[in-house]
């Protein structure tokens, strides 16, 4: 089978399985108009290495535009891709990256999961279809891998870890495609890095927690999609779903790229999953292993805040001012600490930590605020990597 | 010593520092203290302030135990006021609104006082530094989604530690649902019962905020208790909540502002060093008034000893 028709069964096949809100799949309609944007002008811009123009134009075209763009990748693309068979591979792939980046305008615009209107073809199905047409290139390559990095982060911007990381299933009505990351991983078997993006998305489900403490995956029934209907997931899915992400993690723990990571994120996940003594242990060593800022930054925040949480203010204390010694400018660690300082009494100095805070305006973020977010801030990092396949 | 004050307000300074110096003999089981403990007590008959009281008029209990008290009209002494827009998703709509109304705050204050503005981004931001009243300020609001870092907020300004010879006054003005702070609720309450400052919430959302927004998330979500938490905490420092439907509906935040802000300015200062209590621990005071019938009387629950 030609290969642009493989790619289009996929699409065919995919589109289908990101409308899982509905049970039919919605009735074939012409895509909306684009106008002034033409897929192949932005194309020739995008792959000419003019990555900011191309990307501003569909900015700038508006939100129905760029909804609509959706659409006219499968039609408009191959077209494109076509006209000079010899860059083929090339071509595929600076499609990919762009269809990526214009999903990169559409979270920012609170767009990835529109999917009423039944003719819309949302963040998912674009992806998918990227995905698809990167596979054509032939053997899993570099370029292919920093694609796949960088949905992964476009996604947990989004919190989407069902999309992510899910088992598959041909035999539902609509069938049901792997996690991205799942399908990343056929392609690039064992890659440390895509393990640890399918980890990351198999416990983002129970990273969200309630004040005081605890996921509210863990204590709450969890509703599931089945045949487009939400249906409480049974507990033994719940706890499935728990074990898996501690499995996935603790897979990971001593590789020597993402090992510290992947136990922090293992310390937090038993933690919210209420394993407080494997939770510590597990923040613990990777406080000690750390070597990036980031990384001891947040172990030892995630130590002390939940001492505190746990009402240890002696405990919470040290941790939350190593925390501030890896990254200054944190508020969250200080206004824990502040808060711990002044309940012990000492209002001046209390005074002084939350002032600092407020007075010293952090340059970058702050690490715990973005936690939740797996490798969303490292999106415009990894998109750059992207680009410098697209055109080194 | 006596001041000058405007002519509907009596005024009494008293000297700070009252003697604790009760005979050792009749209190055999406490040390005396000399630390001075303040209390802000807002005295209404129905909605009008009741004015001109002295310290004879007051009746309070520090842990059951009658205190000696004396009382100063806060009429006299510069404020620090403690804005808080809570500029999350359910507020977005108004912000142009809260822009006017800022400038609008800062000249009903006295030229003494002072004005800073706290907002909510990723993080808690000052918007506006401590500023003297009548300064013109444009202060960059922005909207930001999911997160709602109420309680971090409150925790910083409650910790705010006046200079001597001032009075903190916050006003929060949020929907009172959290996400994503790293102060819990419990910690919120036990640290107003250490704060010098007032807090009042004025309950405030704006309708559905901004759809472009709605994809972040937050965590840790609010408590089931949350809110009621957080009001508890306003009631500790001897502020309170306004509900809309109360005093503020359709109101804008210079208007509820200026109501709590008058009321504030006419509201005294109870000063009392405590004898006959344990200095640690939790402090529960009681303020009455039996001299004014029907008082609602709105005062600081207690403190903690060190």
């Amino acid at each position: 089978m030609p290969r642009p028709r493989l790619a289009l069964l996929l699409l065919a096949a995919v589109t289908p399985v990101s409308l899982l809100a509905q049970k039919r799949p919605p009735p074939k309609v012409e895509p909306g108009p684009i106008a002034p944007l033409e897929v192949a002008r932005l194309l020739d811009t995008y792959s000419s290495g003019r990555f900011d123009d191309a990307v501003q134009a569909v900015a700038r075209a508006g939100d129905t535009v760029g909804r609509n763009l959706r659409a006219h990748w499968s039609v408009d693309a191959p077209v494109w891709i076509g006209a000079d068979p010899t860059e083929r591979p090339r071509r595929l792939l600076a499609v990919a990256a762009l269809a990526l980046e214009t999903e990169w305008v559409r979270v920012e615009r609170g767009d990835w999961g529109v999917t009423t209107g039944g003719a819309r073809c949302p963040g998912t199905c674009v992806l998918d279809w990227a995905q698809a047409e990167l596979i054509e290139r032939g053997p899993a390559d570099a370029a292919e891998r920093a694609w796949d990095l960088a949905a992964a982060a476009l996604a947990s911007g989004v919190r989407d870890w069902r999309y992510l990381q899910r088992a598959g299933n041909p035999r539902a009505q609509p069938p049901v495609l792997p996690g991205l990351m799942d399908r990343a991983l056929v392609r690039f078997p064992g890659d440390p890095a895509l393990r640890l993006e399918q980890a990351l998305a198999a416990s983002g489900r129970f990273s969200v927690t309630i004040d005081g403490g605890r996921s509210v995956n863990d204590t709450l029934p969890s509703m599931a999609m089945v045949n487009g209907a939400g249906v409480t997931a049974p507990q033994t899915a719940l706890r499935t779903a728990r074990e898996s992400a501690v499995n996935l993690l603790e897979a990971l723990v001593d590789d020597p790229v993402v090992g510290v990571e992947a136990r922090l994120r293992l310390g937090y996940l038993h933690w919210a999953l209420s394993n407080d003594a494997a939770a510590q242990a597990e923040l613990t060593r990777a406080a000690h292993d750390a070597k990036d800022a980031d990384l001891r930054f947040l172990a030892e925040f995630l130590l002390g805040w939940t001492a505190t949480l746990r009402g240890d203010r002696d405990d919470a204390m040290p941790h939350l001012e190593a925390a501030l010694v890896a990254r200054p400018d944190s508020q969250s660690a200080a206004v824990a600490l502040a808060a711990l300082t002044l309940q012990r009494g000492d209002a001046a100095r209390a005074y002084e930590i939350a002032q600092s805070s407020l007075d010293e305006r952090p340059t970058d973020s702050d690490p715990w605020r973005l936690f939740l977010y797996a490798h969303h801030p490292r999106l415009p990092a990894l998109v750059a990597d992207l680009r410098k396949q697209v055109h080194p | 010593m006596s001041v000058r004050l405007p002519a509907r307000f009596v005024v009494i300074v008293a000297a700070l520092m009252v003697s604790a110096a009760l005979p050792n003999a009749q209190q055999p089981a406490f040390r005396a203290t000399t630390s001075l403990v303040s209390v802000s007590v807002s005295v209404k008959r129905g909605n009008n302030v009741v004015a001109n009281l002295a310290a004879r008029d007051f009746a309070l209990t520090d842990n059951g135990v009658a205190q000696t008290v004396e009382a100063v009209s806060i009429e006299s002494v510069p404020i620090d006021v403690t804005l808080f827009l809570d500029t999350s998703g359910s507020t977005s709509g108004k912000l142009d609104e809260m822009r006017h109304d800022v400038q609008s705050i800062l000249q009903l204050l006295r030229p003494s006082d002072r004005f800073r503005l706290l907002t909510i981004g990723d993080t808690v931001n000052t918007a506006v530094p401590w500023v003297p009243a009548g300064t013109m300020v444009n202060p960059s609001l922005e909207v930001v989604g999911g997160i709602s870092l109420i309680q971090d907020a409150l925790m910083l300004a409650l910790v705010h530690k006046a200079e001597p010879g001032r009075r903190h006054l916050i006003v929060g003005m949020t929907d009172r649902e959290d996400c994503g702070s790293v102060v819990p609720a419990s910690l919120l309450l036990n640290v107003a019962g250490r704060s010098d400052a007032v807090l009042h919430l004025v309950d405030y959302s704006g309708g559905d905020g901004d759809a472009r927004y709605r994809v972040r998330a937050c965590s840790p979500r609010a408590r089931p208790d949350g809110e009621a938490i957080i009001t508890q905490a306003a009631e500790r420092t001897g502020g309170e909540l306004h509900k809309q439907s109360r005093l503020f509906r359709g109101a804008s935040i210079a208007r509820a502002f200026k109501t709590i802000f008058d009321d504030f300015r006419q509201s005294y200062v109870l000063r009392y060093s405590p004898h006959g209590v344990p200095p640690a621990g939790w402090h529960a005071i009681t303020v009455q008034v039996p001299s004014v019938r029907d008082a609602i009387i709105h005062a600081r629950q207690g403190y903690y000893g060190g």
